[in-house]
């Protein structure tokens, strides 16, 4: 990820008042990662796999804070449960932040199933998502999902795909 | 579930070649899980996590079993990621589901009837919906016949007549 | 020992003021019968208890959070105490109510009641303060310890199967739930959770 994206991406999650950032290390965002647990204005709890991730935002969610969990694209298949029997049994809001792996133009084939799961996926979790492939989308991109999700109490993912994860 | 239909469905894993079974329990489905863990010819092994229970059944395949990962509805959420892994790795395995939150489940698990299907779909996971006692052992038969043809998981869902 | 009374101790312990969040099952629906307040977060689903725990521990450090979690819950998401330890949490109490029983998915026996310890297992993972009790006086002296003290403590109460009859039916659904939770820590924390002004467009 270049270093403009990461700056649009940090811009996206301030202006859009998330305080509370859960992930799991992982190559895509790995500069985006450095970045955030260097932040002060987040408060920030790694975690060892996807569903963990979805607990504590929900916890944090729950008392207090703005969370955003950023997944790896793999790691949407760990997180189908606590999506559904929290998020979904609950209402609960989360910004989930997805490099979209697999997606077209992307050369390795370990990668390719997650265009068959990614999106279907989240179609059977009733999800919405926005898939942003240009930069300079990508902060306006972010903001509009914080604001749904906070108002709808679901989730809501933006994938991020193309040149904003080159 | 009656224990006469739990032993169908024990007798109809066994007359479909299948040797190894991993799973975690279900209430609904306790009394097949009770049969099998007596049964040394159905080599039950108790995961702690469905994801886990899926992995183990693929390395049991690797090693010459047939197996059968027999999930709550709820655990085909949690095992989500491998059965990924295992569509890429081409391995057949029987997902036997107890259907809870179908219509007629007197408990609340509505949400289930939402995404249970749904996923089976996006996951390219076919299945079979069983609600009759007496076609219980054909559709485990049918099932695991594909799943060895296609080198995929095909799924099961247990469900109605044939499950309450 | 019987889970029930393990409840009795530690509800006549904790002040108005601590947060419970506790796992879906008979654990809920006993501790909402022995101690019924907006400050418990009830019915978290499974595997999650401890991560939603963690979530409002890391969040609310000023206010003690105590986790009922159950054993096979704790099991599907070990890794869960690895990140807790990670924390260095100075205001959780973890309890886990083991009865080496997945008692919710019909008695079959979970993993703890083969080889596994969840105490050494919550040592290996970074938490220091971690012990097993079998017996009622040394729950309620474990318990006790813990909440006179900051820290991050993990119990492992060792239970009898099964629970206790004539419970009050807990009626609350998880939407009810977030919204009962969330309202209760808006008035004590004077924070606003729900439906924020939003005004970014």
């Amino acid at each position: 990820m270049e270093s403009q994206a990461v700056d649009a991406v940090l811009q996206g999650l301030k202006q859009s008042g998330v305080d509370f950032i859960s992930l799991l290390p992982d190559s895509d965002f790995s500069g985006l990662q450095k970045k955030v647990t260097g932040d002060p204005s987040f408060s920030y709890c790694a975690v060892s796999n996807e569903a963990i991730g979805v607990g504590v935002c929900a916890g944090a969610w729950l008392s207090g804070k703005r969370p955003a969990l950023l997944v790896p694209t793999s790691g949407l298949l760990v997180a189908a449960w606590p999506l559904t029997s929290l998020c979904m049994a609950w209402g609960l809001p989360l910004l989930l932040l997805i490099p979209f792996r697999g997606d077209i133009g992307d050369a390795f084939w370990l990668m390719g199933p997650y265009k068959d799961t990614t999106e279907p996926l989240l179609g059977v979790l009733h999800i919405p998502h926005v898939v942003v492939s240009k930069t300079e989308e990508v902060t306006k991109a972010i903001v509009d999902a914080q604001g749904s999700t906070i108002s709808w109490q679901r989730p809501v993912a933006v994938l991020l795909t193309g040149e904003t994860i080159k | 579930m009656e224990i006469e239909k739990a032993r169908i469905v024990v007798d109809g894993l066994k007359e479909a070649g299948i040797n190894f079974t991993v799973g975690l329990p279900d209430s609904q489905f306790h009394e097949v899980y009770e049969q099998i863990l007596q049964d040394p010819s159905l080599k039950y092994v108790g995961a702690g996590n469905e994801a886990e229970g899926a992995s183990i059944a693929m390395g049991a395949w690797f090693g010459g079993k047939k197996p059968a990962l027999i999930i709550a509805t709820s655990g085909l959420l949690v095992a989500t990621f491998s059965l990924a892994r295992l569509h890429l790795k081409e391995v057949p395995l029987l997902v036997l589901i107890p259907y809870r939150g179908d219509l007629g489940d007197p408990r609340w698990m509505g949400i289930y009837k939402q995404f249970v299907e749904p996923m089976l779909n996006s996951m390219d996971i076919p299945y079979k919906i069983v609600s009759r006692k007496d076609e219980i052992k054909q559709t485990i038969a049918d099932c695991q016949i594909c799943a060895e043809a296609w080198l995929k998981p095909v799924a099961v869902l247990v469900t109605g007549e044939a499950l309450w | 020992m019987k889970r029930f009374d393990c409840f009795k101790s530690l509800a006549a312990m904790l002040g108005p003021d601590d947060i419970v969040v506790a796992n879906v099952g008979p654990i809920s629906r006993e501790w909402n019968a022995l101690r019924p307040s907006e400050a418990n977060l009830l019915q978290v689903n499974l595997g999650l208890c401890a991560a939603v725990g963690l979530g409002i521990a890391i969040t609310l450090p000023h206010r003690r959070v105590v986790i009922l979690d159950g054993d096979g819950n704790l099991l599907l998401n070990l890794a869960s105490l690895a990140d807790m330890a990670n924390q260095g949490l100075k205001n959780v109490l973890h309890i886990v109510l083991d009865n080496e029983t997945y008692e919710g998915g019909g008695g079959l026996p979970s993993a703890t009641a083969g080889k596994a310890d969840l105490a050494l297992i919550a040592k290996g993972a970074g938490i220091e303060n971690a012990r097993v009790v079998t017996v009622l006086d040394d729950f309620a002296q474990a318990a006790g310890d813990a909440l006179r003290s900051s820290g991050h403590r993990f119990i492992v109460a060792k239970v009898d199967k099964g629970t206790v009859e004539k419970l009050p039916t807990l009626t609350l659904d998880g939407k009810e739930g977030k919204y009962r939770f969330a309202r209760y820590i808006e008035r004590t924390e004077g924070k606003q959770i729900l439906r924020p002004r939003y005004t970014h467009i």
